[in-house]
């Protein structure tokens, strides 16, 4: 880094540093979700699975929020696109569960045009109070008994049979485990890897440029509102993936999805882990997660205690868990590079 | 009469609504039912919590989407003060506006901290919190279904008995609360704190420049607009004769935000619009069609996107355009 704030365009021995423990911390991590199921029980392997799930979501919030600026309540909407796109290919249209998951992100996607057509417009608090009254219409659309043909069977859903994945000639069934766990895995990693790759490019860069000083951006050449309809439009695909795997792990879908504390349960599980990665979401969701899944046994209120482990992460890291974890990191590998030249 | 004359346009509307508000509980029925006059008094305690809401986000810059807390600390103070504690009228409000204000005050050490995102995420942990503490508290909230009271007489001079049973003397107490709120607020907006609130919003590393000590601004602009939605919620409790768990519900701070946005963020009498705007489309609407609320939503969306200054800006742009250019006194030219 310059005292600019500019990163220079070659790979300097830092940055392949941090890109080599990157790798490895990846390669690591690959290697322990594959090698998981000979460890643990069936259950647990499906609560991983969970994990992984929402913690896409909350990733799918911090690429809006950590890389756009934007404080999106909407996500959870796009959640329930997700469930909502893929009962219709499974149920109506009659897709295997590829064509099914495809057509959970399209449907997301495509609501996320209009939405996020008009909610880019606005900014600031602005954009926060759309993205609330947008959560708030679609649900009362889908629950009103007035426009039944939308949400039709499709919203509120228990699989009536067991979903399988055909793969060349065979096809594996959710009946194993194991086979939801990988499936998962596999495709919560694709997304992930998409994701990672579209932060690292020059549209991501040119988010982040955005994000410090809109009019800046506006003045190096950027279409402002074009790019932040174009990333609202991603997240929610993302969303909406998540949405697909969460359908496809449970076999249940419900309206609640659609509802906005699912977003402000993202929001609460990206922060904590911080929104400034794509690996924080992760890491927070476990935390959150594991710690309801614990703690919600000895007493009922842990919103209370959530609130306050929000309330001292915004104070004292705003960049949440994973952040403070790579700071210690960078403290140490700059501690290792200081004799050096 | 001459001095008539030299009113602005916006003095001309501000006296013509005062006018309304005085006079609606014998006007308002020779034109429309009667029960919207007990609709006007609604939309006066509304007004105030949305202008408490505006307090904070159209003078100071935070948007809190927990200011139903305040609302409902306050409706629950008179509520169980009166259920439980037999205090008569005037405890019992005070009480309310007591423990509101107190509530905003211990909040706000916390919120006040932060700024916008991080501000509108921890008000809405804040009123979630206490929600669901009132929901689950049933025994003594009343959870969902909510507690009724009985209505202590206001005043009880020898034979003289005033009590908010009486519809018009009700309705008069309540004009003259809200209206006492809004000249306090006149007056605080125009003392050197209100200006403060302004620098705060406007830059704050500025204003910590110049000395303010932003935090303390922001924590005092928390507590004061507590201290009207608390005000809010002893008249609104008072006027339903219940406290519910609702009233603390997010639903409840939306609400405020959305009228305090479409009447005009930053305005003071901003909020007075907004909420009259929306309150009269619910009732209208809602007799014919059970999802006004997407109307009211697309008018929402509308307002933020295309005018941000809501009902009070298109007012003063309507004025800027046709008024000014008729008075003639030069002041139209002005580019």
């Amino acid at each position: 880094m310059t005292a600019a704030g500019v990163a220079p365009a070659g790979p300097t021995p830092g940055a392949f540093f941090a890109a080599g423990a990157a790798g490895w911390g990846f390669g690591g991590l690959a290697a322990a979700l594959a090698l998981l199921p000979l460890v643990v029980p069936d259950y647990q392997q499906v609560f991983v699975a969970e994990i992984l799930v929402w913690g896409l979501f909350a990733m799918s919030f911090a690429i809006v929020f950590g890389f756009g600026g934007m404080l999106s309540f909407s996500q959870a909407v796009f959640f329930g696109m997700g469930c909502y796109g893929f009962n219709l290919g499974t149920l109506y249209f009659g897709f295997n569960t590829w064509g099914a998951v495809v057509s959970a992100v399209l449907a997301a996607a495509l609501l996320a045009l209009p939405v996020g057509y008009i909610a880019t417009r606005v900014r600031h608090h602005h954009f926060l109070i759309v993205t609330v009254i947008i959560s708030v219409l679609v649900t009362t659309v889908l629950e009103s008994g007035h426009w039944r043909w939308i949400a039709g069977p499709y919203v509120t859903v228990s699989l009536t049979f067991v979903p399988e994945v055909p793969l060349g000639f065979t096809r594996f069934s959710f009946i194993d485990e194991w086979v939801a766990y990988y499936f998962t895995v596999v495709m919560v990693a694709a997304a992930f890897f998409l994701a990672w790759r579209i932060v690292h490019s020059p549209f991501g860069r040119a988010m982040l440029a955005i994000k410090d000083n809109e009019m800046r951006a506006q003045m190096i050449g950027l279409n402002v509102n074009k790019l932040r309809w174009m990333l609202f439009v991603l997240a929610a695909g993302i969303a909406g993936h998540a949405g697909a795997l969460y359908a496809l792990l449970a076999r249940y879908t419900n309206l609640e999805f659609f509802h906005w504390i699912y977003s402000g349960k993202a929001i609460v599980m990206a922060m904590i882990g911080g929104v400034g990665s794509l690996v924080g979401p992760f890491v927070g969701t476990a935390f959150y997660m594991l710690s309801t899944e614990y703690l919600s046994r000895y007493f009922q209120q842990f919103i209370i205690v959530f609130g306050f482990i929000l309330l001292l992460v915004v104070r004292y890291a705003p960049d949440g868990i994973w952040g403070m974890v790579l700071r210690g990191a960078r403290g140490l590998g700059r501690h290792g590079q200081a004799s050096k030249p | 009469m001459g001095r008539l004359r030299n009113l602005e346009p916006m003095q001309i509307l501000g006296l013509l609504g005062a006018l309304f508000f005085l006079t609606a509980p014998y006007a308002l029925p020779l034109v429309v039912p009667g029960f919207w006059v007990n609709i006007t008094a609604e939309i006066m305690i509304w007004a105030l919590f949305a202008a408490s809401v505006n307090l904070l986000f159209g003078y100071t810059g935070l948007l809190s989407f927990g200011q139903a807390l305040y609302f409902g600390m306050g409706a629950y103070g008179v509520a169980l003060s009166i259920e439980f504690f037999h205090f008569s009228f005037w405890p019992a409000a005070l009480t309310g506006i007591a423990v509101a204000t107190l509530s905003a005050f211990v909040t706000g050490i916390f919120a006040a901290r932060l700024t916008w995102h991080y501000f509108a995420i921890i008000t809405v942990v804040f009123s979630l919190i206490f929600f669901f503490f009132a929901v689950g508290w049933k025994d003594v909230t009343g959870g969902d279904d909510g507690m009724p009271f009985t209505m202590p007489p206001v005043l009880k001079v020898g034979g003289l008995e005033l009590s908010l049973l009486d519809l018009t003397f009700q309705y008069y107490f309540i004009l003259a609360v809200v209206g006492a709120c809004f000249g306090m607020m006149h007056l605080l907006l125009k003392s050197p704190l209100g200006y403060a609130f302004i620098a705060v919003r406007e830059n704050t590393a500025r204003a910590g420049l110049v000395g303010y000590n932003a935090y303390m601004v922001r924590l005092l602009s928390f507590v004061f607009s507590g201290f009207f939605a608390g005000v809010s919620g002893v008249l609104f409790a008072l006027f339903s004769r219940y406290a519910s768990a609702h009233f603390l519900f997010w639903t409840v701070s939306g609400e405020g935000v959305v009228w305090a946005v479409v009447g005009g963020a930053g305005t003071l009498f901003g909020p007075v619009l907004g909420t009259a705007f929306l309150i009269v489309i619910r009732e209208e609407l809602s007799a014919y069609w059970e999802h006004y609320l997407l109307v009211v939503g697309v008018i929402v969306i509308l307002f933020v996107t295309y005018a941000p200054q809501g009902i009070m800006g298109l007012l003063r742009k309507a004025i800027a355009r046709y008024a000014r250019p008729a008075a003639g006194d030069g002041r139209g030219a002005r580019p």
